[in-house]
């Protein structure tokens, strides 16, 4: 028991170290943002209220003294730094809304659509991997090795696309677009179906990509597996083919998977852009859309810097769940 | 345009020929060789067969491909006939996937080099700002550089590249740091060659194949960012590509699927033969490497 005591405390040290790296990169991405806006064509505040006179001339004014404009570039900067920290990103003259309140709105349908595609990958994924594993080339292998080269292959917006075709207008299964159904003002667990229902095929064409990489992921580490010790051990000690497969080698097979998740959440955020666009899923993919369309770049900025800040958190809650899952990680190790 | 279509032809051509014939007896290398010379071969003869503008309305709106054999594959909602269409996007695709990638190559070439051959502070720096790159979602930021910069096939080529160069500098330094300590880099240092010239005439050399190969990957997702962007109206307004017909095309999606599905054919088979043709030399670049 002492030993969990001292997992603990050192786990929190680990969290406190890991919250002070963070640090930089989010001072990194506001400095990114701010290069975008000083090399920008017009001036930072002609970027940030928006084009076409959609910002009151008061409001330039006020935000011309805001960014100090007649002051060098590294007060500038400061101010800049200032307000992302204070959490002001601006405000979208075309919504009539704060943009942090604007993507605060958002983010949760993004979540929602990001969560469902990750747990349709990593259960679809590991599932055709370890049968994948178990029958190596047989034809359930090389199906999958023509399944992994075609997902690589196929842009997800017209996959989302083709999908609508097939499920939607040829086979009237699945609503098009939208989160739930305009106007049929349902509750409870009706309104929990209708949003699954709406969820489905955006959920499943986010996943597609990943759920190839998972399941190629986890037929390789499986057969790594295969031929280690530990393994043989159990084998030795008569456990069922079943069990290994699924206690020993599995089990094992769910670390590079996680690693995987964290490089992969940017490019997810990147893919949820295209997936909401396709099917009006009102998240942060759609607000971008959106700003695109009316070229409101301060809110592009905003969703680039907000979304950047979210890759940065699930980074660290995926650090936090190896540590919890794999015991062989000293979260008091230091970084050689 | 054509001298670019022309470019594109596999950078195996290298010098040993070994290489060739090993890449022909790979399998999937084949393959991808194959898929690419349709594809550029599309992008070349095209133009012949289908002369015009592909922006100019000629027969009448949504014929369904092989309807009328005088527009073979359709028309769009417009009465743009889409191969005159799918021809333009295979010449845009190229152009922006080689061009993005050529600089994507160099700029992560330059920084894994000089983060690998100087180490220690110059290397933190490099690494911290990679890593950076790598944090931010990429699409969300080429898609915030070309909305900001306004949409053009120049500034969808310079934003691409600046995206996807963060795997080549790290490969790139990966290389660099094992080969900085090998003996023949020594010798020439004892020699008392300029480290430019070390850089350039000694490193490089022996560190680039493996980046040819994940060049060849990242042309891929090149022309696929770029088939996105123009999908989402972040395309050159001047310049039909794969992905401006399938964003034209929604509209009718229900009505006349061709017009989306045909341009995403072509996606599908530039991008696999791209990718097919990296993985062949990712194998016959590393013959030590066991395929799992």
């Amino acid at each position: 028991m002492a030993g969990a005591a001292v997992k603990r405390r050192g786990l929190r040290s680990f969290l406190l170290r890991r919250l002070w790296q963070v640090v930089p990169v989010l001072f990194g991405i506001a400095a990114l943002n701010f290069l975008i806006l000083q090399v920008a064509p017009g001036d930072v505040v002609d970027v940030l209220a928006g084009e076409a006179g959609a910002a009151t001339p008061e409001y330039m004014a006020q935000l011309r003294a805001a960014f100090g404009l007649d002051q060098p570039v590294p007060v500038q900067f400061a101010h800049y730094i200032w307000n992302l920290v204070t959490l002001d990103l601006g405000f979208s003259f075309r919504q009539n809304m704060p943009v942090l309140e604007l993507i605060m709105s958002r983010l949760p349908a993004t979540l929602l659509l990001m969560l469902a595609a990750l747990a349709i990958a990593v259960t679809l994924g590991s599932l055709i991997g370890v049968v994948a594993a178990t029958r190596v080339r047989s034809w359930v292998d090389t199906l999958l090795s023509g399944f992994v080269l075609l997902t690589y292959a196929v842009p997800t917006f017209w996959l989302g696309l083709m999908a609508i075709v097939l499920f939607s207008a040829v086979l009237g299964w699945l609503p098009s677009g939208g989160m739930y159904t305009v106007g049929a003002g349902l509750t409870g667990f009706a309104l929990v179906g209708d949003v699954l229902a709406h969820l489905l095929l955006p959920a499943l064409t986010l996943s597609t990509f990943y759920l190839a990489v998972y399941a190629r992921l986890v037929r390789s580490s499986m057969l790594e597996l295969y031929g280690a010790d530990f393994i043989r051990t159990a084998r030795a000690k008569g456990a069922g083919e079943w069990r290994i497969t699924l206690v020993h080698a599995f089990r094992n097979a769910l670390l590079p998977m996680v690693t995987m998740l964290a490089y992969q959440s940017a490019s997810m955020l990147s893919g949820a852009v295209l997936v909401e666009t396709v099917f009006s899923w009102p998240g942060l993919g759609r607000l971008a859309f959106e700003a695109i369309r009316t070229r409101d770049l301060n809110l592009l900025l905003g969703i680039l810097f907000f979304s950047s800040v979210v890759v940065v958190l699930v980074n660290l809650l995926v650090d936090l769940v190896y540590v919890l899952i794999d015991p062989r990680v000293d979260p008091t190790a230091r970084r050689a | 345009m054509s001298g670019i279509a022309l470019t594109a032809a596999p950078p195996a051509a290298s010098d040993s020929p070994g290489l060739l014939r090993r890449l022909a007896g790979n399998r999937s290398a084949a393959l991808g060789g194959v898929l690419l010379a349709l594809v550029l071969g599309f992008a070349v003869v095209g133009p012949l067969l289908w002369p015009g503008d592909p922006w100019e309305m000629v027969a009448a709106p949504m014929l369904w491909p092989g309807e009328d054999m005088a527009n073979p594959l359709g028309t769009d909602v417009m009465g743009r006939d889409l191969a005159t269409g799918l021809v333009s996007g295979a010449r845009v695709s190229l152009l922006i996937g080689l061009v993005a990638t050529l600089i994507a190559a160099t700029i992560g070439t330059l920084f894994g080099a000089l983060g690998g051959f100087y180490g220690g502070r110059t290397d933190a720096v490099l690494m911290r700002v990679t890593e950076l790159f790598q944090t931010v979602p990429t699409f969300v930021l080429a898609v915030v550089l070309v909305a900001v910069f306004r949409p053009s096939v120049t500034t969808a080529v310079l934003a691409i590249g600046i995206v996807s160069w963060p795997a080549t500098a790290r490969l790139v330094r990966a290389q660099f740091l094992v080969l900085r300590d090998r003996e023949f880099v020594l010798a020439a240092e004892t020699l008392g060659m300029s480290t430019p010239r070390l850089i350039l005439t000694q490193i490089l050399p022996n560190a680039l194949p493996p980046v040819i190969a994940m060049s060849t990957l990242t042309i891929a997702h090149a022309i696929q960012t770029e088939a996105a962007l123009s999908f989402l109206g972040l395309g050159d307004p001047n310049v039909m590509s794969w992905g401006t017909i399938i964003g034209g095309g929604r509209e009718q999606l229900t009505e006349a699927w061709y017009v989306c599905g045909l341009p995403g054919i072509a996606i599908i088979v530039t991008v696999l033969a791209f990718n097919l043709l990296g993985e062949g030399l990712n194998d016959a670049l590393n013959p030590h490497l066991q395929r799992r």
